[in-house]
């Protein structure tokens, strides 16, 4: 079934780290595979192009301004924190962004955006999906 | 110093990129990722290019290239604000690249005294009947008079003419 895994892998996170808004799995230049919504809202190619955005700049200023790679992009809010990180979905390059409300402190959204980035990038390429 | 804008605008593939980077002074900032779909190249840009052009001590012209996808338009609005001028490219004989000429006269409301040119790419590379005739009709429509030149993006020269071409263009506007 097409991001079965990957909607585990969310559903898991999402138990885990409570206070999750939104977490977008898009490819780099833009384009959903998944979104997952708390509050059922749907602008989920508006923030794929966000957040492919977001990322490019962010990389372009990390290695070409800074001489070093990139980590993650974190932007906080009066209203919670985005965190946006580069990962590889099904052998292709992705971006996972995650979305928390302000109750889940900027280090954890970071830290459950992070495991979830490496574990999106452990699942194996399918030529069927995708 | 005054910092003047000049936005790079136009479909996917018509060569905004590859122009900032002949016309750019300074090494330039790229947000091209790999492309998941099919739009006849391999890289397409995501974020914003960005290059500079230092003409004395007081003058930097900033170059600002923006996606080609409609989808990115809020990039498009970043850029928008306090434009000096505009390069608008269409990619020759591309159907998709003359309709969205109309798209992004309106969205970046260019009028008969903002400093703007069009540039048709691609001419030596796609055999036909040229764009011309058809950018000049969607221009007629709004009593717009703007220069249009073939150009390759690859060539220093016809990125110079580019620049050239548009400080005149204000010279012109402002009587001067």
């Amino acid at each position: 079934m097409e991001h079965e895994e990957l909607k585990f892998l969310i559903g898991k996170t999402v138990r885990q780290a409570e206070y999750v808004n939104k977490i977008n799995l898009s490819s780099a230049d833009g384009f959903t595979y998944h979104s997952f919504s708390t509050d059922g809202q749907s602008e989920d190619d508006k923030l794929s192009a966000v957040s492919s955005s977001l990322t490019s700049l962010s990389n372009a200023a990390t290695s070409q301004l800074m001489n070093t790679e990139l980590i993650s992009t974190v932007i906080e809010s009066a209203d919670g924190n985005m965190v946006l990180l580069k990962t590889r979905y099904r052998g292709k390059d992705a971006v996972l962004c995650f979305i928390s409300g302000p109750q889940l402190i900027v280090g954890k959204a970071r830290y459950y955006a992070k495991k979830l980035a490496e574990a999106i990038s452990t699942i194996p390429a399918d030529q069927s999906a995708v | 110093m005054i910092h003047k804008k000049i936005a790079f605008i136009g479909s996917v593939g018509s060569g905004k990129t590859t122009l900032i980077k002949n016309l750019s002074n300074t090494e330039t900032i790229n947000t091209d990722v790999k492309s998941s779909i099919d739009i006849g190249k391999d890289l397409t840009t995501v974020g914003m290019d960005y290059g500079e052009i230092r003409i004395d001590e007081d003058l930097k012209l900033g170059l600002y290239g923006v996606p080609g996808q409609r989808k990115f338009s809020f990039m498009w609005d970043f850029v928008k604000q306090g434009l000096w001028a505009v390069v608008i490219l269409i990619k020759n004989n591309s159907t998709e690249s003359i309709k969205e000429l109309e798209y992004l006269l309106d969205y970046f409301a260019i009028k008969q005294d903002t400093p703007c040119l069009i540039g048709i790419t691609h001419s030596d590379l796609i055999k036909g009947e040229t764009s011309k005739k058809h950018i000049k009709n969607i221009l007629n429509k709004r009593n717009l008079v703007l220069p249009i030149y073939s150009i390759n993006a690859n060539l220093k020269e016809n990125a110079e003419l580019i620049f050239r071409t548009l400080i005149l263009l204000e010279e012109t506007n402002n009587g001067t």
